[in-house]
C-alpha cells in the first residue's frame, strides 16, 4: 500500500503542466454545463458516440470566438435618466473628519470713518464634505481716516461712533459646491464654494460686547490634499450703546479676508 | 519513515520540474517607457469651453452702492458693454448714473456739536454720472457642481479701467478723473447668460467739505460692490 501511495506521488507531477499557448484539454469531460437547453434536449436521446461528438463542438464553441453579432438599437430615445451621475467626479481635498486652521489678513469695507485692518484665526472640524463647525478669532486695528481728523478740527470728536476691535464666534459651515478652474487655461484647480452662518461676540470702542449675528461666504482653492488659499466675505451685524450720549444704533460690517486653510490629520486615500 | 521523507522530498522536486511558468516575450515597442503620462509642451486644460468669450460680446446690466462715503451714500445703476478678443482679454465700456441719499451721520454730528451746523455737509459731493473704460483680464475659468445633475460655468476676471465721473452736490458740481481696480466673479446659467458679482475700489478727486477755510479737492478711494446680469452675443 505503502509503495503504490508513493509511487502514486512519483507520478502526480507528470501530469501537472503549465498552461500551453493552444488550449488543449487532454482528457475527456465527464459532462459539460452549457445554457444550450437544445444540448440538454440531445443528451437525452442519444449514444455515447454522438455525446462526445456534441461535446467536443460544445467545447470548441466555447473556445472559438465568435464574430459579434448586429444588435438592433432602437428606443435610445425614450432610454430613463441616471439618477445617480456625479457630473464633476473626484472631489480634490477631502474633508472629512479633519480639521482646518485658517489664519487670514483683510480689512472692513464699508467703514467711513475708519481704516480697519484685520487679523485673523479660524478652527473648523468637518463631520463630512458638507458640513463643518468652525471657531472663529478675529482682531481689528483701527486708524482714523481723513475726514475723522478733519471732524476733530471741527470738534467733532468720533468717539461716539463704535467700531469693532475684535470677534470671537461659532459657525455653522456648509459647503453645497464644489468645481474645478483652468489656470490661465494650462492647470486645474479644484476649489469649493462655502457659505457660513453663526454668532459671537464683538468687542467694540464703546466698552460693550454685544452679541453679534455673522453671515459669510468664500472659495477655497486647493493647492493639494493639505493645503488651499481662501477667501472670504463676512457679514457682521450687532447693536451697541455710545458710551458718550447712551444714544443705541446698529451696525454692520462687511469684511473681506484672504488667507491659507491647514487641512489635518493627512487625508485617507480611497 | 526515511523513505517516506525522501519520497516527499523527490515529489516536490520533481513538482517544480514540471509546473513551471511560461516566458512571454513582447516586442520592445511594446514595453512602456520610464514615464507613461505624456508631457505635452503647452498643455491646455481646458480644450473646448462650454462658454467660450472668444470673438464675443457682452451685454451687462448692474445695480451697485459705494460703501465708505461718510455723509452720502450713492447707488449706481450701470450698462457695460465688453468684447472679448480672446478668451482672457477683454476691453469695455462702463456707464453708471449714480443714485445719492443722505446718511444718519450728518443729523447725528450736527445734534452732537451745534458748532458744526456751520459745516455745508449739502455740498459734499457724489458721483452722478460716470464712464469708464476698462480692461479686463480672465486667468480662471472653470465650472460648478450644484446638484449631481447640473453644472454652471463660472470666471474670475481682474479689471484696470480709467474713466470721467461728473460730480453733484445739493448746490455745486464738478468732475473728475479717476481710475478703477476691480475683481469679478461671472456665473452662467446658459451658454449666453449669466450674473456677474463685482467688487472695485474707485479712484478720484473730490471737494472736502469738512475743513475750514476754501473747500480743496482731495484723493478718496471708495469701495464699490455690484451685482449685475450679462448676456453674451452672438448667441449659441
Amino acid at each position: 500500500m505503502k509503495k503504490i501511495f508513493i509511487t502514486f506521488l512519483i507520478l502526480l507531477p507528470l501530469v501537472a503542466k503549465a498552461q500551453e499557448e493552444d488550449i488543449e484539454i487532454p482528457f475527456e469531460l465527464d459532462s459539460v454545463k452549457t445554457e444550450d437547453t437544445s444540448y440538454d434536449q440531445t443528451l437525452k436521446n442519444s449514444t455515447p458516440e454522438s455525446i462526445k461528438e456534441a461535446e467536443k463542438k460544445s467545447i470548441q464553441k466555447a473556445v472559438t470566438p465568435t464574430a459579434p453579432q448586429k444588435t438592433e438599437l432602437t428606443g435610445l430615445g425614450n432610454l430613463s435618466a441616471f439618477n445617480d451621475v456625479a457630473v464633476i467626479t473626484r472631489r480634490f481635498l477631502p474633508k472629512t473628519n479633519r480639521f482646518e486652521f485658517h489664519p487670514n489678513v483683510g480689512m472692513i469695507l464699508n467703514d467711513a470713518f475708519f481704516t480697519n485692518f484685520d487679523f485673523g484665526a479660524r478652527l473648523a472640524y468637518y463631520f463630512s464634505e458638507k458640513y463643518g463647525l468652525e471657531l472663529i478669532g478675529q482682531f481689528i486695528s483701527t486708524t482714523n481716516k481723513t475726514v475723522t481728523t478733519e471732524l476733530a478740527q471741527r470738534d467733532v470728536t468720533t468717539e461716539s461712533l463704535a467700531t469693532a476691535q475684535s470677534y470671537y464666534g461659532l459657525d455653522f459651515k456648509w459647503i453645497p459646491i464644489y468645481g474645478k478652474m483652468g489656470w490661465l487655461n494650462k492647470s486645474i484647480v479644484p476649489f469649493d464654494f462655502y457659505f457660513s452662518i453663526g454668532g459671537g461676540l464683538t468687542k467694540t470702542n464703546q466698552g460693550t460686547q454685544p452679541v453679534s449675528l455673522h453671515l459669510g461666504g468664500g472659495q477655497m482653492f486647493a493647492l493639494n490634499k493639505w493645503l488651499a488659499i481662501r477667501w472670504d466675505i463676512s457679514w457682521y451685524g450687532y447693536q451697541t450703546t455710545s458710551s458718550v450720549d447712551g444714544s443705541s444704533g446698529t451696525y454692520t460690517n462687511l469684511h473681506a479676508t484672504l488667507g491659507a486653510s491647514i487641512f489635518f490629520p493627512g487625508a485617507e486615500y480611497r | 519513515m526515511i523513505k517516506v521523507f525522501l519520497t516527499t522530498i523527490l515529489f516536490f522536486l520533481l513538482n517544480s520540474t514540471f509546473v513551471r511558468a511560461e516566458v512571454v516575450q513582447f516586442k520592445e515597442e511594446e514595453l512602456p517607457r520610464e514615464s507613461v503620462v505624456p508631457i505635452f509642451d503647452q498643455p491646455e486644460a481646458v480644450k473646448k469651453r462650454y462658454v467660450p468669450y472668444d470673438g464675443r460680446f457682452e451685454m451687462g446690466l448692474f445695480f451697485g452702492a459705494l460703501l465708505n462715503d461718510p455723509f452720502y451714500n450713492s447707488y449706481p445703476a450701470g450698462l457695460e458693454l465688453r468684447y472679448h478678443f480672446h478668451d482672457m482679454h477683454a476691453f469695455g465700456v462702463v456707464g453708471t448714473y449714480n443714485l445719492r441719499q443722505k446718511t444718519p451721520y450728518i443729523d447725528q454730528i450736527r445734534r452732537q456739536v451745534p458748532s458744526t451746523s456751520i459745516v455745508p455737509f449739502e455740498s459734499s459731493p457724489t458721483p452722478e454720472f460716470t464712464a469708464w473704460g476698462e480692461y479686463e483680464f480672465t486667468p480662471y475659468y472653470g465650472k460648478i457642481s450644484l446638484t449631481k445633475q447640473g453644472v454652471m460655468n463660472l470666471s474670475i476676471s481682474l479689471s484696470l479701467g480709467v474713466g470721467y465721473l461728473s460730480l453733484k452736490s445739493d448746490n455745486t458740481s464738478d468732475s473728475s478723473v479717476g481710475y478703477s481696480i476691480g475683481l469679478n466673479q461671472r456665473l452662467f446659467f446658459t451658454r449666453n447668460f449669466g450674473i456677474k458679482l463685482d467688487l472695485k475700489v474707485l479712484n478720484y478727486t473730490q471737494a472736502d467739505v469738512v475743513p475750514p477755510g476754501t473747500i480743496e479737492k482731495k484723493a478718496l478711494a471708495n469701495t464699490m460692490i455690484g451685482l449685475g446680469v450679462v448676456y453674451l452675443l452672438p448667441s449659441l
